[in-house]
Formats: C-alpha cells, sequence, structure tokens
C-alpha cells in the first residue's frame, strides 16, 4: 500500500472527522461529498497541516503523522493555487528544490522539463498575476509535482475554473497522474468529477466516510438513500409503510409516491435497522425505465425538464408528484425527448427484483472507537 | 458629466480650495513682506542652514527611532489580535484609538506621573533596586521622547498590521511547507510579502505622526534637541520671525509630501492586498505557549501602558496635604478648579465645547463637501483634475505646519481674533478626516444597491436619498464626533497662537502642569479625556475614521 490511513480523528472545534482507509500505488482516490462534510481537513490532516487527535498515517510503510509538512515529502494543490505572486513562474515551480538546496542546474534542468510537460515553456519569466486560469493550474500542478513527491493531494483544484477549462484540465489531470503513475487522492464535490478522476471513490458526511468503492460499487450498494440521491444513482422514494407481503417470502411497500410495490425480502439489508430509520426505497437507474418497458409495477413521474447536453445526450428531469423537493434525471439513450412533453406524467416502470429498501440516513463506515464496520464495501481491484 | 455637475464640482473645489489655501497664501504673503523688510532671516545663510540640518536630522533621527519601537512593541500585539480569540482582544484593537481620541497633552502628564522621578514606576522600582534618588529617570531625554512615542503610537501598529494579517490565507505558507520549507521561510515566502505592506503602512503613518510631534518634543525633547515643528514655534512665539517660521516649513512640507507620496503608494499595495484576500480568518484558541506569550504582552501592555493612563485617574482624586499631612482622597482637586482661585475648570469647559464644536462643525460641513466632490468626481472621470487635486489638499494638513494655518487665519482675521483664527485653522487640521470618511463610506456602497434601486424606479436624487445617505451618515456623524474630538484635544494650535484671550480644556491642563499641580491637571485632564474619549462610545467606526 503506498498510503494507509488508520483509525484517525481530526478535531476541530465542534467538528470531528473520522476516517481509516488505504490506498494502492498509482490510483486516484477522490473524496467526494458536500461542503463542509471534512474532505479538506482529511486532505490537510494528510499532509501534515491539521493537527491529528488520535491515529496513523503511513507513506510508502513509513509512519508521517508525526513529521511536520515539509518532511513528508506530499505534493498538495491548493484550491486557490496558493501560488507565489512575489515569484516568476519559474521560481514558483523550482520553489521546493531550491528549498532542498538542490543543485542550480539541476533545478533549472527539472523546470524546463516540467514545464515542457504541462506546456509552460513560454510562461516561465511571468508572474502568477500574469497568467489565465488554466495556466495557473498547470503552474500549481508543476511546482507541486517537481520534488517528485510520493503521494499528490489536490484539494477541489478546479473549483473556480469554467466548465469547458474544468473539463480540459481534469483530463490533463487524469493524463498527468497516469502518466506519471502518481498516487494521488483528488476532493471535490462535482459527481461528475469524480466519476470522470477516479479510480475509487470515498463519499463522505458530517466528517464520516459513508460510502466507499469504485462507482459500479456505490451503484449496487449505495448504502443509503442520501448517498444514493447525492449521487444521482437512481430513484430513491421515501417508504410510508413495510408490511409482510401476500406471498411468501416477500414484502409490500407502500412509497410516498403512493404505490404499493412487492419486494422480496432480500431487498432489505437489515429490517431491523429500518424499523428504526427512516427507511427508502432505492431503484437502480439499471432497474426502471419509461414507458412501462420493464414490464414490472410502476410509478407516476412528472417530466419537469427536457435536458439535452452538447452531445446530443437527452435527459429527463423528473419529479414524483407527492414526494417533495425530490428532482432526479432520466437518461433517455438513443430515444427522441420529443415524445415527452415537459409538465406531462410518465409512468416508470420499476424492476422489483433489483431494488433495495435502505435507510434513508448514512451510517459512519467507522465504528466508534475506530476500524471500519463488518458490512463496509471494501473497494474491488480495478 | 452634465454641465450642472461639472458647476457643482468646480465651485466645491473653489471652496476647499479657499479654506486650504487661503491661510497659507496669507501667511506666506506676511512673512516674505517680513523678510523684506529685513526682519527675516538674521542670520546669516550657512548658520541658517545648518540649524535647519540640526533640527532636520533630530526630526527624522527620533521618528525613525519612534516608529522602529512602536512597530516593534505593536507586532507581537498585531499577530496576536490576526490569530487568536482571547479576553481583552478587541480591547487591545480598540487602544487605537488613543492616539486620535485622548490629546497628546493628556498622555504626556500620564507618562510624567507614572515614568517621572517621583513616579509611580520609579517607586516601585526603587523597591527592587535601592532608595529613589539612584534612580535619575529617563524621562526628559531622547530615549525618553522615544518611548513617549512609540507607546503613544503603538496601537496603530497593532491595528493596522492586524487588520492586514487576519486577511491574509495560511495557504501560501501552507504550499510553501508543503514544498519543504520550514516555519521561517514558509513565513518569508507566504506571509511576508503580504504583511509587508501593511507594517510599511504603519510605520509610515506613525512616523507622520512623530515627524509633526510638538507637544511631545517640547516638553521631553528640550534637552535632547528640537524638532521642526518646535522650530517653527520658537520663530513664531519668541521671535517673530515669520520668514525663518516659513522657511522651516516649507522644509518641513517638502519632507512631508515624501514620505505622504510613499505612503499613499504603500496604501495602494496594502488595499490591493486586502482585495485579493477578502475574507477574515476564523481565530484560534491560544494554547500553551501562545498562551503565556498572550498574558505576558497583556501584562507588559497593562504596566508600560494602561498604568499611565490609570494614574491620571488616581492622581486626579488624591488631594495633597498641604502642611505634610497625609494625602487623601476625595473631589478636592476638582472643588479647587470649580470654587478656587480663578474657578479656571467651567470657563474652560465652556470654551472648549464652544469653539471646539464650531470647529467640529465648520470640518464636518467642508468635509462633506469635499467627499461628496470627490466621489462624483471620481465616478465621472477617475483621471481628471478635480479628484486629483481634491486628494492632494485632503494630505495637506499633514503636510503642512498646524502653526502656518493657524499664523494665517490670523493674519486674515479682521482685528486678528485669535479665537477666530483657533477655529479656522482647527476646522482646516480636521475636514480631511470627514472627507476621508464619507468618501469611503460612499465607495462602500455595493452600486448593484444603487443600480437596484433604479430599476425600482428611482430617480438618482431619489436613490441617493433613500439609500446612500442613510449609509452614510453612520460615517459622517462618527467623523462629526471624531473631528469633535481632535480639535477639543488640540493644545498646539492655542499654544502657537499664545491664546491669552480664552482658556481651553488642553491650554489649562499645559499650564497647570507647568507649574507643577500636577492632581489639578489631572483632573482637568479627566474631565479632558471623558470629553474626548466620549467618542469611544462610537466604537470600531471612530477607529476607522482614524
Amino acid at each position: 500500500m503506498s498510503l494507509e490511513v488508520k483509525n484517525l480523528r481530526v478535531v476541530r472545534g465542534s467538528f470531528s472527522l473520522e476516517a481509516d482507509f488505504s490506498l494502492e500505488r498509482g490510483r486516484v482516490l477522490v473524496l467526494l461529498g458536500p461542503s463542509g462534510c471534512g474532505k479538506t481537513t482529511l486532505l490537510r490532516a494528510i499532509a501534515g497541516l491539521e493537527a491529528i487527535q488520535r491515529g496513523e498515517i503511513r507513506l510508502d510503510g513509513a509512519r508521517i503523522d508525526g513529521l511536520p509538512a515539509e518532511k513528508r515529502h506530499i505534493g498538495f494543490v491548493f484550491q486557490d493555487l496558493a501560488l507565489f505572486e512575489q515569484l516568476r513562474v519559474r521560481d514558483n515551480i523550482g520553489y521546493s528544490l531550491m528549498v532542498r538546496h538542490e543543485d542550480k542546474k539541476y533545478i533549472q534542468e527539472k523546470t524546463g522539463l516540467l514545464a515542457r510537460r504541462f506546456r509552460i515553456e513560454q510562461l516561465l519569466s511571468r508572474y502568477p498575476s500574469e497568467l489565465s486560469g488554466g495556466e495557473r493550474q498547470r503552474v500549481a500542478f508543476a511546482r507541486a509535482l517537481a520534488s517528485e513527491p510520493s503521494l499528490m493531494l489536490l484539494d477541489e483544484p478546479l473549483s473556480a475554473l469554467d466548465a469547458p477549462l474544468r473539463r480540459e484540465m481534469r483530463r490533463f489531470i487524469r493524463l498527468q497522474l497516469a502518466e506519471g503513475h502518481l498516487t494521488a487522492i483528488h476532493v471535490t464535490h462535482d459527481v461528475e468529477e469524480a466519476v470522470d478522476l477516479a479510480d475509487e471513490i470515498i463519499v463522505m458526511r458530517d466528517g464520516n466516510m459513508v460510502g466507499r468503492g469504485t462507482i459500479e460499487e456505490l451503484e449496487q450498494n449505495p448504502g443509503s438513500g442520501w448517498l444514493a440521491r447525492f449521487m444521482n444513482l437512481g430513484l430513491v422514494l421515501p417508504v410510508t409503510n413495510i408490511v409482510p407481503g401476500n406471498a411468501p417470502g416477500t414484502l409490500e411497500v407502500e412509497t410516498g409516491a403512493g404505490t404499493v410495490l412487492s419486494l422480496p425480502k432480500e431487498a432489505s439489508l437489515d429490517i431491523s435497522r429500518l424499523s428504526r430509520d427512516k427507511a427508502c426505497l432505492y431503484v437502480p437507474l439499471g432497474a426502471s425505465d419509461i414507458a412501462g418497458s420493464r414490464g414490472g409495477p410502476g410509478i407516476r413521474a412528472r417530466i419537469v425538464r427536457h435536458v439535452r447536453s452538447a452531445s446530443n445526450v437527452a435527459k429527463l428531469a423528473l419529479m414524483v408528484p407527492g414526494v417533495e423537493n425530490y428532482y432526479f434525471e432520466f437518461s433517455l439513450g438513443g430515444r427522441s425527448a420529443d415524445i415527452f412533453r415537459e409538465g406531462t406524467d410518465i409512468e416508470i416502470s420499476i424492476d422489483t427484483g433489483l431494488c433495495q429498501l435502505l435507510s434513508d440516513e448514512p451510517s459512519a463506515l467507522i465504528v466508534p472507537g475506530g476500524g471500519l464496520r463488518a458490512d463496509a464495501i471494501q473497494p474491488s481491484r480495478v | 458629466m452634465t454641465r450642472r455637475t461639472s458647476i457643482l464640482l468646480y465651485g466645491a473645489l473653489c471652496v476647499i480650495l479657499i479654506f486650504s489655501m487661503s491661510p497659507l497664501a496669507a501667511f506666506s504673503k506676511i512673512a516674505l513682506e517680513n523678510a523684506r523688510g529685513g526682519a527675516g532671516l538674521s542670520e546669516p545663510p550657512a548658520t541658517f542652514l545648518s540649524t535647519i540640518m540640526r533640527s532636520l536630522r533630530f526630526t527624522v533621527l527620533q521618528s525613525l527611532a519612534s516608529t522602529a519601537l512602536a512597530v516593534a512593541i505593536g507586532l507581537p500585539g498585531a499577530w496576536f489580535a490576526a490569530r487568536f480569540r482571547f479576553a481583552g482582544r478587541k480591547a487591545l484593537l480598540a487602544l487605537a484609538a488613543v492616539p486620535f481620541c485622548f490629546p497628546p497633552i493628556l498622555v504626556i502628564l500620564a507618562f510624567i506621573l507614572y515614568y517621572g522621578r517621583e513616579g509611580l514606576l520609579s517607586s516601585i522600582l526603587s523597591l527592587f533596586f535601592g532608595p529613589r534618588k539612584q534612580y535619575q529617570g529617563f524621562l526628559y531625554s531622547f530615549w525618553g521622547l522615544i518611548m513617549v512615542h512609540a507607546f503613544y503610537n503603538f496601537p496603530i501598529a497593532v491595528h493596522q498590521i492586524s487588520a492586514l494579517w487576519i486577511r491574509i490565507p495560511d495557504t501560501q505558507m501552507e504550499a510553501a511547507k508543503t514544498l519543504g520549507a520550514g516555519k521561517l521561510r514558509a513565513f518569508r515566502t507566504g506571509t511576508l510579502p503580504w504583511l509587508l505592506p501593511g507594517i510599511a503602512q504603519a510605520s509610515g503613518l506613525i512616523f507622520l505622526y512623530c515627524f509633526f510631534s510638538f507637544t511631545t518634543v517640547l516638553v521631553f525633547g528640550g534637552r535632547a534637541g528640537a524638532t521642526i515643528e518646535v522650530e517653527i514655534y520658537h520663530a513664531l512665539r519668541y521671535q517673530s520671525n515669520y520668514a525663518l517660521a516659513l522657511a522651516f516649513s516649507v522644509v518641513e512640507t517638502l519632507c512631508a509630501l515624501l514620505g505622504i507620496l510613499m505612503l499613499t503608494r504603500i496604501q495602494g499595495r496594502t488595499r490591493k492586498s486586502l482585495r485579493d484576500f477578502g475574507r477574515t480568518r476564523e481565530l484560534a484558541s491560544p494554547k500553551g505557549i501562545q498562551l503565556f506569550f498572550i498574558i505576558m504582552y497583556g501584562i507588559f501592555i497593562v504596566l508600560f501602558f494602561i498604568g499611565p493612563l490609570l494614574s491620571i485617574v488616581i492622581e486626579a482624586f488624591k488631594v495633597p496635604s498641604s502642611m505634610g499631612g497625609t494625602t487623601k482622597f476625595g473631589f478636592g482637586n476638582f472643588t479647587t478648579l470649580i470654587r478656587g482661585f480663578q474657578a479656571p475648570l467651567l470657563g474652560a469647559i465652556l470654551s472648549t465645547v464652544r469653539l471646539s464644536g464650531l470647529a467640529a462643525v465648520l470640518a464636518t460641513v467642508a468635509g462633506v463637501i469635499a467627499g461628496l466632490a470627490l466621489f462624483f468626481a471620481e465616478k465621472a472621470n477617475k483621471n481628471g483634475v478635480v479628484p486629483k487635486l481634491i486628494e492632494v489638499l485632503q494630505w495637506l494638513p499633514m503636510a503642512v505646519s498646524s502653526a502656518i494655518f493657524a499664523y494665517g487665519w490670523l493674519f486674515l482675521s479682521t482685528d486678528r481674533v485669535a479665537s477666530i483664527a483657533l477655529v479656522a485653522a482647527q476646522a482646516v487640521i480636521a475636514w480631511p478626516f470627514v472627507s476621508r470618511a464619507l468618501y469611503a463610506s460612499l465607495r462602500a456602497i455595493d452600486p448593484r444597491v444603487r443600480e437596484a434601486a433604479k430599476t425600482l424606479g428611482a430617480s438618482p436624487f431619489r436613490a441617493f436619498m433613500t439609500v446612500e445617505l442613510r449609509t452614510i451618515l453612520p460615517s459622517i456623524a462618527a467623523a462629526a464626533a471624531f473631528a469633535f474630538s481632535i480639535t477639543a484635544g488640540d493644545v498646539n494650535v492655542p499654544l502657537m497662537l499664545g491664546m491669552g484671550e480664552v482658556e481651553t480644556l488642553p491650554l489649562l491642563l499645559y499650564r497647570l502642569t507647568a507649574a507643577y499641580r500636577f492632581n489639578e491637571a489631572c483632573a482637568a485632564g479627566l474631565v479632558l479625556g471623558l470629553m474626548t474619549g466620549l467618542v469611544f462610545l462610537l466604537k470600531e467606526k471612530v477607529i476607522d475614521v482614524a
């Protein structure tokens, strides 16, 4: 393992963060979650910029949690990039080599090499204030990579960019990380970005890891209605009542949409927990389709908007009458959006065999006192 | 710019020009006539030049040393205030109002009482270092002057530097650390470049205040030397040599303008830093060694800065016995000043309120005209003549000796009535504070708010009356209160004019101090301190104006 974070606890005022995971060399982990969930705090703790209350951090087998930030040899790209505005691009990139008292010729060579790799040779004599957003990004990456760190930490570095540039930089980062066979942790709250960059994803909420795995694994088992909604993994309907079904081994589930569905008992992972918490029905996108083509029972949904992306991928933004403040997106695949009028209702058929009854609220993957929960998903190798 | 706006702007500019420049022109005319009439520069040019150089050298040296010490005392406080949450943090920042709201004469009195040979500190020191007679005191020396200036001005450094520091994010320093830099190098790379403009700005401001220091040098610098401002006073009061005063004043103004030019450049950089960073950081709770240093700093400030100010309160109520009996505490000093010989206190209070009130009203009117003119002129054309000229005029009171303004107005007034000259000169000194405060608050209004009012149907005038005026009124009120505070506490102009016809509170305080009637001086000082310190009630607004 390249990075091992064990039983980590960080406390900042009334906020506390718990983390426990490991990351193999050359893989990219994305920390995903809403603002304030602790993604950046976790990243800063790994970099040595945040004091930890307990736990261990190992990099390439060596324990680093006792080391100051400057001794950890970790590359960090900050959200605001934190370029040294008073230094030229050349000196920004060569900074980590300069503070390590490397030979001037070596610094020059290395800076030139990185500048060529990042296509910023013509900018070396400029100051950061004279660069565009994309150029600043490249400089920040080049600077973090100059001393060949064992681990790269990227704290939402793309958040300030406009959409096309963000997409371009995403490809660029992925390429650089892959070419350099770099181990990296990328922080974002953008699901699309996470899916695009990640080998595996850790979803965080309120200082806890609440989901972990590849996107396919999370789709198969989101663990909570909240996570499925947050990542738009499928349709999540509130459950108002669960009773044993007429057929043996089934459950009758009444949803907030006013539909009663018959589900196999296996659809509920932990029925005792569901009775305590608010329950919901998770219908993976692959288990549902419009216009009754799945053949199973259906629910009615209202078309809010046709969404057509520049790449001509058509989607419908839908809401479920009776379920407040919940919208989800449904891909139309190759079908034309023209036959679906905005404001009209459509029938969505559901394959109940693939549905899951989940607790709406996520539970932490780490048990009190530290360590992963027994049922926490371990990511499969990609 | 419409024709009507142009006429209004140029009209406003004329008013400000006449108000600011006429006393200077009047003084220059008399001084030049004086010189032509043979009563001018009586000394040979070489001697005159060496006098100026000696005085300039002393002025610059004491200003540099005072600034260095003030910043050295202020820097730790700025760091604590920018990083940590602790009891007394707000009080530490509020001390920035002291140099502006508490007249120098009051602080001088406090320092004499506390640091003087018979002062409280020497009594404490004698317990550790032997009998009091061995402690000679250093108050009336060069270093005494430096110490008084430093303690008087260090809160400016705390306030200005911390205001910038609290906005400097840690990310650059952290970036340097993740790239392998040690703590000191990370600070040098990630924080210092952004902090330096703030330090330079505070230093520049303190330097200018010390450069123009008058009363403090007059009292404490006697043996060590005289600043240019004191030389001007001597030329005017004891030699009636207006030409010599003008020559000193020109040198002083040239130096001050150079300083102001540098200061405005630095301020531009500081403003840019503030714009870049914006949000203030979250304060941390100090732990361990940090808490220890904060406590030590607090003790230091209380002992050496608050202590002298508190000693005024103690001494005001200490009634010395006339026949060697025990000292009592009570209102005896106040009674003497109200009912005793000449009973000067009530008269002094009334004349201070009357004269300073008038000066503050005049300064507010002029300041509002200038502030509005500057704002609208800049909106019409940022690089036009009007905004540039008003900017320069705003700096004038910081670049020209108040004595020249005072005598200028004296020469302009019929029958040379000193009280008229006093009011006008103090108004000239105070109006830039009002115009700056007004201009800053006008600039702070989000233009989108104005635009929103317009889209909702308000005419430009109605939008101004309903949206902007409500926002700027508190600033105008705070600036007017501040103008009253600095004019009420001003002893420079009355001393320069050598007023005998009216007794203001600072003058009474100065005379009582000169007559070694310290306890009565403290009683008068307490009244003055309460009067000028009232603006503290307006808290941050006043400090911002300052």
